[in-house]
């Protein structure tokens, strides 16, 4: 899928990813949390009411007049858990996606209190690892196999859409026929949820696209389109 | 010397020559206590954090409430020790060694706390090696660990002259702590050169530690202050948290002082002028946490009263919702009641001020739970609130540390005198001590009980160490284990079982279909037949299944966990020629088959197995695997 | 002639294959008024082919016996999912999956009793489509095909596509190309896409009509400028095959842009540990020094504290110490 072209001067520009989430689309399925789940092995929740089972890295929320929204990590550009990482834990990759380094986490868990969008989680024991995840060298990107102490969460797959992959939320969306989940790149203007790539300009054009608590001055990176025929918000 | 000067130094220097048993007694029990606190944080060492009530949406509880609390009660030593002295109050000279030792003894504890809350403390060091300045937990370790080391020299400076006298008269004691004499008083013999260089060490220590004491819980109130949660995001965090430090630091002194003079007879130097103006003191730093209580909830509350948002719902769950009863516990037991005890001269009593200081103290510690743990539980994405409940390790390890604390005391006030000698000696000829209860008398036997009238040993015990202990055991008893999920909950939205079929005895159900009816001999544990089924046409039967341990069906509206039918299909059906999504093939005693696995999060999909056999079609759902339900199926073919 | 064979033989071969025994074409064929397939005479054009299923626990239109949907290849497909237990004492949803193109409806059930898909054939043979959810009657609805017949037209002409130009002026990119038929004659009104090559796979630019010279211009910005690939895509039409050239294109860098900084060299991020990245900015260096001095200032009166410590045991040594 990928066609990155090497030209004269190898030098690519940086990418800015970002998230767009058609909130007309989404029909609350919940097939995005479980392809996420099946993708990173994602641990369990150890009994959180709110959460069942698993830790949802991307949770789909019923709101009261029935929309429905995905919320994965926003990855704000002026995020509050990388100001509060006591050990610099939690930093900014070069594509602008926060990551956790699990090797240098220490549990502290203010990353955790610090989230308006409460999409950091915890392992609060060891999580079942199977013999294929052991196989896995662990990395920031694609942090398996999981251990327990330390903060997680959703990194936007990064293990695949450095390579020019959508997430496996973004897919699993995808393959179950909503196409509300969409994933690219703001540098060079485009989208694709897996199988179809559109520029993102004419995707968010007079949509209305907002972010969700922008308020608070996050500046996250996903961006949430208002169902059609509706007040956008 | 005096035959008052004897008797007062067998007063301060009693407890530290003759150790009877009652204190071996003491101490062993609060060992005990430290001991099964420290054993249950093995217990969460070797298991995880989640042994805690702790979840994703509260994540900090009491391991960071009783940080907070230890750190405030640790201000009481800036405050005493080097404001007092500073401005040459005359009357704090016996007891701010007291006030210093609380402050040791609480910033042991306190230094503790946040590295029994980290998930990872074998990274600890990375604090130091990573620290990132930006942060505020960064800002906590480098003020604490300033403070720590101000207040242990500012307690040991004052303290050198007393160690000499020790080493001079206590010729008698074990070798180790004459050699601890010895060495602790840096070979002291009251010279000038020494006293002045002493005094001018004592009054530097004075000056710089009470900027530090102010910014260390300026600073661990940004922990909170620096977060965007609401109910945190207050900009009087500092000034708040600092004077209900001071207030919870007076009111322990008081209690310590009360457990001290009573079991250590130093009715000579701590007189009732001494409670009478920690009283004051109590009093009114009490009025500054009222106010500071009343900013931090009145302007709030009139803003977003009755508002539906995080605010408002913030502010309900505080003052009528699911915090209400701690709230106001804290605010009238802990603020209020203690301020008229204090305040109406009835009252004023011994009694009266260690009732106070311990509500006070109780008070206290509600109101950083209410600090840490109601603003974490505030939804802040569209579900429902956040619960929280300790567990045995959260109450053994804070119980624990309580004990530690009054450990560490009673180790200190045995090995050294508790008053300031050299300080009193220089005041106390100035005015003759008035009793401290009316008709308690000086006595000089160290060690065994003296029983005045009002207030006997027991009276202390009761209202002293019952007022920890119950405080600690009624949270034990509060305490519920590990919240284990709950597989027995109501399944959802789903279809009601009649759409199966109607319900029928097994023989009925015989006697209708026109094929022989196979029941399975092999079914996951826990599995309770609930009801047979048999649908309209008589076509299909269907058993039904409880079962305690497994997740329930989705499917139904009613509590099943597994079900099974059978239905009269085509002769010659088997399994179709393109698989549905996440099946896949398989055989079931030689017939072939379908499978798939249950899904493991999200709207729950339950698990099937299809097989087809001579003309039936069989079909399992259940939240089992699809090895669990092969097993049920090959225990029916097998009949 | 000899086409019409080979498909009359394809076809006996499915149902031999998927047809269970004592079925035949007879009985496929359901009377009433509703619009189905059948094997009568084949549409050739391409067209809008609309078809109703009755979805019920008896089966797809009331037989569990295999269905089947016709249709050829390229043709817009209609099929309406009717729900046909409304006489059942309680609700029956179905949810059909339609494999190879894996399309999915929404729940029909007595609360949405007709739900549609639309999709276009594009793939040729036979796909099964069935019930997904456990459903009373679920046996009944496995056995749906949807048969997609190659289309016997006449064969279009191929088409070339040439002289793909790509200009840049400032971040506007130009593209021109030609599109001929094999004999070197201009198309002339055929609507030919540009796209743009990213990481996620090209992009649609837009699109634009070929005009009497038979070239179609299509200018478009390119935000990040970045080596690409320019691709020209005709889809062809009845008549024309569809046909697709693509180029490569670096932009030139721009006089007065400074030079790109990005830390992708040919794909590889550089080796820098970013976990430093809350490194100090300057904004806060200012607060932060302030904030150092004080402590530093602090562990310097420990210092002095410390120091007349010292003098004070020295003190002690000299005046005849038993150690």
């Amino acid at each position: 899928m990928s066609s990155q072209s090497a030209g004269t001067t190898g030098i690519e520009p940086p990418r800015n990813f970002i998230f767009v989430i058609d909130l007309d689309k989404c029909d609350g399925c919940r097939k995005c949390t479980e392809g996420c789940h099946a993708e990173m092995h994602v641990p369990p929740a150890w009994g959180e009411p709110n959460y069942e089972g698993r830790q949802p890295w991307i949770q789909v929320f019923d709101l009261p007049d029935g929309t429905h929204m995905p919320v994965p990590c926003q990855n704000c550009q002026n995020s509050p858990c990388t100001k509060v990482c006591p050990v610099g834990a939690t930093y900014y990759s070069e594509d602008n996606i926060v990551l956790i380094d699990q090797n240098r986490c220490i549990g502290c868990r203010i990353c955790l209190a610090s989230c308006p969008y409460e999409r950091r989680f915890f392992n609060w024991y060891d999580p079942p690892v199977t013999e294929e995840e052991k196989k896995i060298q662990y990395s920031p990107d694609f942090n398996i196999p999981h251990r327990r102490g330390v903060a997680e969460k959703c990194v936007w797959c990064r293990h695949r859409t450095k390579m020019g992959m959508v997430p496996a939320c973004v897919e699993a969306c995808a393959r179950a026929g909503m196409k509300a989940l969409w994933f690219g790149d703001e540098a060079q203007d485009v989208v694709s949820n897996g199988v179809d790539s559109v520029r993102l300009s004419d995707m968010i054009q007079d949509r209305g696209a907002y972010r969700f608590k922008d308020e608070l001055g996050t500046s996250p990176r996903v961006l949430y389109l208002p169902p059609r025929g509706s007040a956008s918000a | 010397m005096t035959a008052n000067s004897t008797e007062k130094n067998k007063s301060i220097f009693g407890p530290v020559k003759n150790q009877s048993s009652s204190v071996y007694a003491l101490a062993s029990s609060l060992l005990a206590i430290a001991l099964w606190g420290a054993y249950a944080y093995y217990v969460q060492l070797t298991t995880g954090l989640g042994v805690t009530g702790m979840r994703a949406v509260v994540s900090w509880a009491f391991y960071i409430v009783n940080f907070v609390f230890f750190i405030g009660i640790s201000h009481v030593g800036a405050l005493m020790s080097a404001i007092l002295r500073l401005t040459k109050a005359e009357w704090r000279k016996p007891i701010t060694r007291i006030a210093e030792v609380v402050t040791f003894a609480s910033l042991m504890m306190a230094v503790m706390m946040p590295v029994i809350d980290l998930g990872r403390p074998d990274r600890l060091l990375h604090t130091i090696i990573f620290a990132r300045i930006q942060s505020p937990l960064t800002w906590d370790f480098m003020a604490i660990g300033t403070y720590m080391i101000g207040s242990t020299i500012f307690l040991y400076l004052p303290m050198i002259p007393d160690i000499a006298a020790c080493r001079d008269k206590l010729q008698d004691c074990s070798k180790f702590r004459r050699w601890l004499y010895r060495k602790l008083s840096l070979g002291w013999n009251g010279s000038a050169t020494q006293w002045t260089h002493l005094e001018r060490a004592i009054t530097m220590m004075s000056i710089i530690i009470i900027p530090i004491a102010i910014s260390v819980h300026t600073v661990v109130s940004w922990d909170f202050a620096m977060l965007f949660r609401t109910g945190w995001n207050s900009t009087i965090f500092g000034p708040y948290f600092v004077s209900g430090a001071l207030l919870s630091g007076v009111a322990t002194v008081i209690i310590v002082m009360a457990l001290l003079t009573r079991f250590y007879h130093l009715d000579a130097y701590i007189t009732k002028r001494h409670f009478d103006n920690l009283g004051k003191l109590l009093i009114a730093l009490d009025i500054i946490v009222i106010y500071f209580t009343i900013n931090e909830n009145l302007v709030p509350g009139y803003k977003f009263f009755d508002s539906s948002s995080l605010e408002g719902q913030w502010m309900a769950s505080l003052f009528w919702g699911q915090y209400s009863v701690l709230f106001w516990v804290q605010v009238i037991g802990g603020l209020v009641i203690p301020a008229f005890l204090i305040g109406l001269p009835r009252t004023r009593t011994l009694t009266g001020y260690l009732v106070a200081s311990l509500m006070i103290d109780i008070g206290m510690w509600v109101e950083r739970f209410n600090i840490v743990v109601p603003t974490l539980a505030l939804p802040q994405l569209p579900y429902a609130t956040g619960s929280y409940w300790p567990t045995w390790v959260e109450v053994s390890i804070v119980s624990g540390t309580f004990a530690g604390f009054m450990l560490i005391y009673l180790v200190f006030s045995r090995l050294f005198p508790m008053i300031s000698m050299w300080e009193t000696e220089e005041s106390v000829t100035q005015h003759a001590p008035p009793n401290l209860a009316p008709s308690a008398t000086l006595r000089v036997q160290s060690g065994v009980a003296s029983s005045s009238p009002d207030m006997s040993k027991r009276s202390f015990l009761r209202y002293g160490a019952f007022g920890v202990m119950g405080f600690s055991m009624g949270l034990a008893a509060m305490h519920l284990p590990v919240a284990v999920p709950n597989s027995n909950q109501d399944s959802g939205p789903g279809v009601p079982l009649s759409n199966i079929g109607m319900v029928v005895s097994l023989s009925e159900a015989k006697s209708k279909v026109d094929f022989v009816i196979s029941k399975p001999t092999s079914l996951p544990i826990g599995s309770r037949l609930k009801d047979v089924r048999i649908s309209d046409d008589n076509h299909l039967v269907a058993f039904t299944y409880v079962n305690p341990l497994s997740k329930p069906l989705s499917l139904y509206n009613e509590d099943v966990a597994l079900v099974l039918t059978q239905a009269q299909d085509s002769p010659d059906s088997s399994s179709p020629a393109y698989l549905p999504t996440d099946f896949s093939r398989i055989t079931v005693a030689g017939n072939t088959a379908i499978g798939r696995e249950p899904s493991i999060s999200g709207v729950a999909e339950p698990g099937q197995l299809q097989w087809w056999r001579g003309g039936i079609r069989f079909a399992i759902f259940s939240n089992n695997t699809v090895d669990e339900m092969t097993k049920v199926a090959e225990s029916m073919e097998a009949a | 002639m000899r086409r019409v064979l080979l498909l009359v033989a394809l076809f006996a071969f499915f149902i031999i294959v998927q047809t269970p025994c004592g079925a035949t074409a007879k009985s496929l064929q359901v009377s009433g008024s509703l619009k189905v397939s059948n094997f009568g005479p084949r549409d050739e054009t391409t067209a809008v082919k609309s078809f109703t299923v009755i979805v019920s626990s008896s089966g797809f239109n009331g037989s569990s016996n295999p269905f089947y949907l016709q249709v050829v290849q390229g043709d817009q497909v209609d099929v309406r999912f009717i729900y046909g237990d409304q006489d059942l004492s309680f609700d029956n949803p179905h949810k059909v999956l339609i494999g190879g193109y894996n399309i999915v409806t929404p729940d029909i059930d007595s609360q949405a009793p007709v739900q549609e898909v639309k999709f276009t054939a594009n793939q040729v043979g036979s796909f099964q489509f069935y019930c997904i959810i456990p459903c009373f009657g679920m046996n009944n609805l496995q056995n749906g095909y949807l048969v997609v017949s190659a289309s016997t037209r006449s064969a279009p002409v191929s088409t070339q596509l040439s002289n793909l130009d790509v200009a840049a002026n400032g971040n506007i990119i130009t593209a021109s190309v030609l599109l001929m038929n094999p004999q070197g004659a201009p198309i002339s009104g055929a609507i030919v896409e540009f796209s743009v090559s990213t990481d996620f796979g090209p992009v649609k630019m837009g699109q634009n009509t070929t005009g009497y010279n038979g070239v179609a211009v299509l200018s478009f910005p390119l935000n990040a400028p970045r080596d690409i690939f320019v691709t020209a895509h005709f889809a062809g039409s009845g008549q024309y095959l569809q046909s697709q050239t693509s180029t490569s294109f670096s932009p030139p860098p721009q006089a007065n842009e400074p030079a790109l900084e990005s830390p992708y060299i040919n794909g590889q991020a550089p080796g820098v540990d970013l976990r430093l990245a809350g490194v100090v900015p300057f904004q806060s260096s200012i607060i932060v020094s302030v904030g150092l001095i004080i402590v530093l200032s602090v562990w310097s009166v420990y210092a002095l504290v410390v120091k007349e410590m010292l003098t004070v045991w020295r003190a002690g040594k000299q005046k005849g110490d038993d150690k």
